[in-house]
C-alpha cells in the first residue's frame, strides 16, 4: 500500500531523514518510535506532502506522489491526526466533519452530516455534534478530529503523536478509539511514544534513531528481542523512566 | 433673514447656531457617515484581496509563468501598500480627484468613497496580514491535510479566525475614517467639516460653530466605539462567527457528559 523508497529530507543543511525505505501493507498498522528528533514526524508529514522530501520515492497505490500530481486529491485519502488536534475553532463540532466533505467531495449538507454523524457515533461523540470545539476537553477534540478524518473515507489514517498533547488521564479515550480503527482494518500509521500500545495494536513497529529506521519488526520481537544495540539502549531508557 | 443676533459667549453662540443651522449639519454627517462606512467595508475587500496577493508563495513545482506572475502581482500589493500608506490622503484625494475627472468626470462624493477606500484598503491589508499570521500554521496544515486546496483554505479556515481576531483594528479603521473624512473638504465634498465652514462662513464665528463640529464628530466616535466593543463582545463568545444558529444555547446547557466511553 506504502512504499517508501530511499526517502532523505534535509532542512537546509541539517539532514532529517536519512535514505529510510520502509513498506506499509493494506491494513496493517505501523507504529513508529524512537526519541525527539529522530525525524518520525518529519517522515509521517512526508506521506502526507505536507513536507516535500528531497529524495527519494514514496510510492502509495501504485502512485509515486513525489511525482507531480493533484495533491488535493491524494490528501482525502490520506487522513492525518495532529499532536494538537488543529480543529477549526470558529466552526462547532459538525461542521468541523462537514466542511471538507461538502467542499472537496462535494456531497450535500444531508449526506455529509449522515456521515459525520456516523463518524461522531464511531468516536463516542455524537451527542456533541453543535457543540464548539473549543468547549471540547483534549481527549474529546482528538476524537472528534479522528472523527473528522474518518469522513473523507481515507484508505489510510497518519497519526502524529496523537495522544502527546493529552492530559494522562485523556489518553486512554483515544488510544481506544484508534484501537477499534486499528482492528476495522484501516492502514494506520502511527508515530507514538506509548509503548504499551504500539506493543497491543501495531502489526510492525519500526525504530528510528537520528534520521535512519533502525530496525522494523513485529512488536513482539523488536519489544522482547531487539537485535540492534541502538535499539536496545533506547527501549532501556523507556523502561528505566 | 432678520433675526436677532447671536450671542456673544461661546456656548450661547453655539446653541444658536445650532437651532438655526442643524439640518446644515445633519446633511453633513450623513455624507461622512455615508463615506466612511461605505469606505470601510469596500476597504476591507480591497485589503483582503492585497492580503491575499502578499501571502503568495513562490513554490518550487510552479512552471515559469506562475513564478513571474506570482512575483508580479506580490509586487503590485507591496507597491499600494507603500504608496497608499506612505503618502497623506488629502494628497491623494486632489491628485486623483483632478488626476481623474477629465476621464470619468466623477462627483466629489464618488471620488470621496472611492478615495478614502483606496486608502483604507492599504491599511487593511496590513492589518488582514497580520490576522492571518496570527493563526496557527496547523490551521492551515488540517485543512490542506483534508483536500482542501490553497483558495478554499484561505475562505473557509483561515480568513474567518484571521478577520475574526482583526475586528478590533477592522473597526478602530471605521473610527479613524469618521475623522478622517474631513480632509475630502478639499475636493469639496459636503461632509460634516465642509459643511461646518460653511455654517460659519455665514454667521461668522468660527469658534462657536466648531465646538458643534467638534462635539458632533465626538457622538459619531463614541457611539461607534461602543457599538463596535458590543460587536466584539459577540464574536468572543464561544459561539463567535458561527453565529447564533440553532446549535448554541440549548445544547451547551443541555449536554450530556459522556467521558471515556468510545
Amino acid at each position: 500500500m506504502i512504499d517508501i523508497l530511499n526517502l532523505s529530507k534535509s532542512f537546509g543543511k541539517q539532514e532529517v531523514l536519512h535514505d529510510i525505505s520502509l513498506n506499509v501493507q493494506e491494513g496493517e498498522v505501523v507504529c513508529l518510535i524512537g526519541a525527539s528528533g529522530s525525524g518520525k514526524s518529519t517522515l509521517l508529514r512526508c506521506v502526507n506532502l505536507l513536507e516535500t522530501p528531497n529524495a527519494g520515492k514514496i510510492i502509495v497505490d501504485g502512485v509515486d506522489i513525489t511525482a507531480s500530481f493533484n495533491i488535493d486529491d491524494y490528501r482525502t485519502k490520506v487522513g492525518m491526526i495532529f499532536q494538537s488536534f488543529n480543529l477549526f475553532p470558529h466552526l462547532n463540532v459538525l461542521k468541523n466533519c462537514t466542511l471538507a466533505q461538502i467542499k472537496v467531495l462535494k456531497r450535500s449538507q444531508k449526506e455529509a452530516e449522515e456521515i459525520a454523524y456516523e463518524n461522531l457515533k464511531k468516536v463516542g461523540l455524537s451527542d456533541f455534534a453543535t457543540m464548539n470545539v473549543t468547549k471540547l476537553s483534549g481527549g474529546q477534540k482528538q476524537r472528534v478530529a479522528i472523527a473528522r478524518a474518518l469522513c473523507m473515507n481515507p484508505k489510510i489514517l497518519l497519526l502524529d503523536e496523537p495522544t502527546s498533547a493529552l492530559d494522562p488521564e485523556l489518553v486512554g479515550e483515544v488510544l481506544d478509539v484508534i484501537k477499534d480503527l486499528a482492528k476495522s482494518g484501516l492502514t494506520m500509521l502511527i508515530v507514538t511514544h506509548e509503548m504499551s500500545f504500539a506493543k497491543d495494536v501495531a502489526d510492525k513497529v519500526v525504530f528510528m534513531d537520528q534520521g535512519v529506521v533502525v530496525e522494523a519488526e513485529h512488536p513482539s520481537i523488536l519489544f522482547n528481542a531487539p537485535k540492534q544495540e541502538r535499539t536496545k539502549a533506547f527501549l532501556a531508557r523507556i523502561v528505566h523512566q | 433673514m432678520n433675526r436677532v443676533p447671536l450671542p456673544p459667549d461661546l456656548i450661547g453662540g453655539a446653541l444658536g447656531i445650532y437651532e438655526r443651522y442643524a439640518p446644515l449639519f445633519w446633511f453633513g454627517v450623513r455624507n461622512t457617515l455615508l463615506i466612511s462606512l461605505s469606505a470601510t467595508i469596500i476597504g476591507l475587500f480591497i485589503g483582503l484581496f492585497f492580503a491575499s496577493l502578499k501571502q503568495l508563495k513562490i513554490d518550487n513545482k510552479d512552471n515559469s509563468i506562475v513564478k513571474v506572475t506570482k512575483v508580479v502581482l506580490r509586487v503590485i500589493a507591496n507597491l499600494y501598500i507603500e504608496i497608499f500608506r506612505g503618502t497623506p490622503m488629502i494628497v491623494q484625494a486632489i491628485f486623483l480627484y483632478h488626476g481623474l475627472r477629465p476621464f470619468i468626470g466623477w462627483t466629489p462624493l464618488t471620488a470621496g468613497i472611492v478615495i478614502v477606500s483606496i486608502n483604507t484598503g492599504a491599511y487593511m491589508a496590513e492589518i488582514i496580514r497580520a490576522g492571518i499570521q496570527s493563526i496557527d500554521k496547523g490551521q492551515y496544515e488540517a485543512s490542506r491535510s483534508l483536500g482542501m486546496n490553497h483558495l478554499l483554505t484561505m475562505v473557509f479556515v483561515i480568513l474567518p479566525q484571521a478577520i475574526k481576531n482583526a475586528f478590533p483594528a477592522i473597526g478602530n479603521e471605521f473610527v479613524v475614517n469618521i475623522k478622517d473624512t474631513a480632509v475630502l473638504n478639499v475636493i469639496g465634498v459636503s461632509e460634516l467639516y465642509f459643511q461646518s465652514t460653511a455654517v460659519a462662513g455665514i454667521v461668522f464665528r468660527f469658534r462657536d460653530t466648531f465646538l458643534i463640529t467638534a462635539l458632533i464628530y465626538l457622538f459619531l466616535t463614541f457611539t461607534t466605539t461602543q457599538l463596535l466593543r458590543i460587536a466584539e463582545k459577540k464574536l468572543d463568545t464561544p459561539e463567535g462567527l458561527v453565529g447564533a444558529s440553532s446549535s448554541s444555547s440549548k445544547n451547551f446547557f443541555g449536554f450530556k457528559r459522556k467521558r471515556g466511553t468510545s
